[in-house]
């Protein structure tokens, strides 16, 4: 019978360390891809995964009966996304050249799998590409809840849940989300 | 312009998400409203759009956990295991180019000192702060207006002190990735097996074709 994620992490409160290995297992490949859509390079994502594991053991006494060990670690390194943009968005004011989402905006628009012709393969890429773009030129808090939805496949309840705010709000950022998006890339000449 | 009262219904709509009887009457609403019609159109297709720039996750990373030294609380051993191992693939893109990966023998055979890892990680943590906090003073005079005239200080200088501030952060980041790697290749946890695996994970990386590595 499978260990649930809360008795797990129950156990880590004793100090059993296994338990933490586990979770670990169990979440490393689901967490590093919500973290690796959150931001643009590997290295930050790996980072990330890193870091939040580390504060589920430190912070493990701080975790509340009845609420879910998922929403709670997404949370965490949800948090930890929003200082590295931030941190990262200000570099941009010292250093003139930073290679931003190289990775992403290499493998935009391959999500459908090849096609036989190089021609439509490299405008579906070009498309990806633009709407890569767009993506990040809309507010964070509307970005998140576009990633965790189309990317992840949450639903709205989940996503409010994860960020602490109603469900309302979240469908709200979502609309505006789309719609800037749409915007952005009538800007770059991608009409339907 | 649609009508602002289906904002929300739209996106729940779009996603099957919307109670059966409120899709009932979105559905007889969008019969007679051709601006709704007309902004569901341009949500699915922004939505359509994204799904398809969906970018490809690469693999996600190896984690290892290393068994706790005997007498060592077995929290603080775990810490400092997962957070030596699991820097190991970053770090090595900062000091691989340093060391010989092709080199006949392996460091001598010692005990990991998990204790003294995690005391220089927390000072080095503790000097990237200070760091950090310098940068904030720095930024809050930048974004107050006249701020750089009432201290006397230009603009143009204020830059190229934060950029100095940013060199010097990112030079100090490299240096503690340095001396992390150098202390985890320089020890040995199992004889032979974790001197191989780490050889080998380097040189997972010095075949990446990341420039920062294969830059001399």
């Amino acid at each position: 019978m499978t260990v649930s994620d809360e008795e797990l992490l129950a156990a880590v409160r004793a100090g059993d360390t296994d338990s933490l290995g586990t979770l670990v297992l169990r979440w490393q490949e689901p967490l590093f891809r919500f973290v690796y859509r959150m931001l643009p390079q590997t290295e930050d994502a790996r980072d990330i995964c890193q870091e939040t594991f580390l504060r589920v053991l430190k912070k493990a006494h701080r975790f509340r009966e009845g609420s879910r060990f998922s929403t709670w670690m997404y949370q965490i390194a949800l948090n930890l996304c929003r200082d590295r943009l931030r941190k990262r968005k200000r570099w941009k004011l010292v250093m003139s050249e930073r290679r931003e989402f190289d990775e992403q905006l290499a493998t935009a628009g391959t999500a459908l799998g090849a096609d036989d012709d190089p021609a439509r393969a490299a405008e579906s890429r070009e498309q990806g590409q633009a709407v890569l773009r767009a993506l990040h030129e809309i507010p964070p808090e509307q970005r998140e809840v576009l990633v965790l939805k189309e990317f992840e496949g949450l639903k709205f309840r989940e996503i409010a849940e994860l960020l602490g705010c109603p469900e309302s709000t979240v469908k709200s950022r979502m609309y505006y989300g789309l719609n800037g998006m749409r915007t952005a890339l009538s800007r770059r000449g991608i009409r339907r | 312009m649609s009508c602002p009262q289906w904002n929300e219904q739209w996106v729940a709509h779009l996603y099957g998400e919307l109670e059966t009887e409120e899709a009932g009457r979105l559905e007889r609403h969008l019969e007679t409203c051709v601006a709704c019609r007309e902004q569901l159109e341009r949500l699915t297709e922004s939505s359509r759009l994204l799904r398809r720039a969906a970018p490809v996750v690469p693999a996600t990373p190896r984690w290892t956990v290393v068994e706790p030294r005997r007498g060592l609380s077995p929290a603080w051993a775990f810490v400092a295991g997962l957070a030596c191992a699991s820097v190991m693939f970053a770090l090595g893109l900062f000091a691989a180019p340093r060391l010989d990966l092709t080199a006949g023998s392996g460091p001598e055979i010692a005990t990991l000192d998990t204790a003294r890892i995690v005391e220089d990680l927390d000072r080095q943590s503790a000097q990237q702060a200070r760091l950090e906090r310098r940068l904030n003073a720095f930024e809050n005079r930048l974004g107050q207006p006249g701020a750089s005239t009432v201290s006397g200080i230009t603009e143009p200088e204020l830059e190229a002190r934060l950029d100095a501030l940013a060199r010097n952060f990112e030079d100090q980041r490299s240096a503690d990735m340095r001396y992390l790697l150098g202390e985890i290749t320089a020890t040995e946890v199992r004889a032979g097996t974790w001197v191989d695996e780490t050889r080998n994970a380097l040189r997972f990386v010095a075949l990446n074709n990341d420039p920062r590595f294969t830059e001399r």
